[in-house]
């Protein structure tokens, strides 16, 4: 497999203007702190309770089989928390940037699909943490949500996770 | 050093997986239809913070006497797998028992102080943060049935809430499937 991205850290050639300018830019730090952030937040909320959020899996009414909802009550929370961790880190940030990207198109066709179906569901987002949307039921606001912080995460991974990252560190040596 | 995204997404992706596989097997968890399928949940008798005899609150002297539940073929209150989610009738119908049963409000606090099903107690799922939450120990006692209601609708607060309880001792939980709201629009009197 060949990869496009794996030169500068930036998504650009190396010591290309664009390169240069993202990598002195803080945005992606931001972004990736924030976003990490939310998830790790979200991970660990879950973490907590895999039960409740197994309940919060079923309030979609998607008919998934009951052993996959418990699987994915307990396998979500994970890879929430480890892509958060390595976001913040900068370690993988592209790869923990389009995972993040996944699960939250992959959470937004489930709420588009409650709010189609008129289902009133609760969101298990950030389990007993009622951040942002808080206590809203499912809708719009969600999928608002949901956009902001995918668009964060195209972000880091069109533009590299920036500076403070595991990755630019240890590439540096290489790519003397 | 893995470079390619696509790779550091597959390998975190496989990462997180093992260990949901790994978390699950720690620590199971019951959804409400693996618990029709197993039967029902163990209570947790070992747990410490699970008391064997909830005290009686001043504000609730009536609590009636628990007594041994003996078989009543015309009065059940042995649960099957469909018998956990019971309809207004069947809900009315433990209210008056014998031992009469306990409802339980899995509804958020401000929606519980709008309106609820009279004597109903508020237990949202977010009480359950850690352990036993206070109200179990001091409002409820586990030899009476329980009843569990919510919105309404096939609402999942109410199973969630009603599973939890089950853990915690409580042998005999109900789901009011109709929910709060298929009780006002019963025409039933609500409590403010």
């Amino acid at each position: 497999m060949t990869c496009k991205h794996a030169d500068c850290g930036c998504g650009s050639k190396p010591g290309s203007p664009a390169c240069g300018l993202c990598l002195r830019s803080g945005l992606p730090l931001v972004l990736r702190v924030v976003l990490g952030g939310l998830f790790v937040l979200a991970a660990l909320s879950k973490l907590d309770d895999p039960q409740k959020f197994a309940f919060g899996i079923d309030g979609f009414k998607l008919g998934l089989p009951d052993a996959l909802t418990r699987y994915l009550a307990h396998a979500l929370p994970w890879a929430e928390l480890l892509a958060g961790a390595l976001l913040v880190l900068g370690l993988f940030a592209r790869g923990a940037a389009l995972l993040i990207f996944l699960m939250l198109v992959a959470f937004a066709g489930g709420i588009a699909s409650v709010m189609a179906r008129g289902i009133e569901a609760t969101c298990g987002c950030f389990g007993s943490l009622k951040l942002l949307c808080g206590d809203l039921p499912m809708g719009w606001c969600h999928l608002l949500r949901n956009a902001l912080m995918a668009a964060a995460a195209v972000t880091i991974f069109i533009l590299g996770p920036g500076m403070g990252a595991v990755d630019s560190l240890i590439r540096k040596p290489s790519a003397k | 050093m893995i470079r390619c995204p696509l790779t550091q997404c597959l390998c975190i992706a496989f990462v997180a997986a093992a260990a949901g596989a790994v978390h699950g097997w720690l620590r199971p968890i019951t959804t409400w239809e693996s618990s029709r399928a197993n039967g029902q949940a163990q209570p947790l008798i070992n747990r410490p913070d699970v008391l064997p005899q909830p005290p009686t609150t001043p504000d609730k002297p009536a609590t009636p006497v628990p007594q041994p539940v003996s078989p009543q073929p015309t009065q059940s209150i042995v649960q099957t797998s469909d018998d956990r989610m019971v309809s207004l009738t069947r809900f009315k119908e433990l209210l008056a028992g014998p031992l009469p049963a306990q409802v339980i409000d899995a509804r958020e606090p401000r929606e519980f102080i709008t309106g609820r099903i009279p004597g109903a107690v508020n237990l949202p799922p977010s009480a359950f943060g850690g352990g036993m939450p206070d109200v179990v120990s001091t409002r409820l006692t586990r030899d009476l049935p329980v009843v569990v209601y919510c919105g309404g609708g096939d609402c999942d607060a109410s199973k969630y809430v009603a599973l939890r309880l089950k853990e915690f001792g409580f042998s005999q939980t109900f789901v009011y499937h109709d929910g709060y709201t298929g009780w006002t629009a019963a025409g039933e009197g609500v409590e403010r």
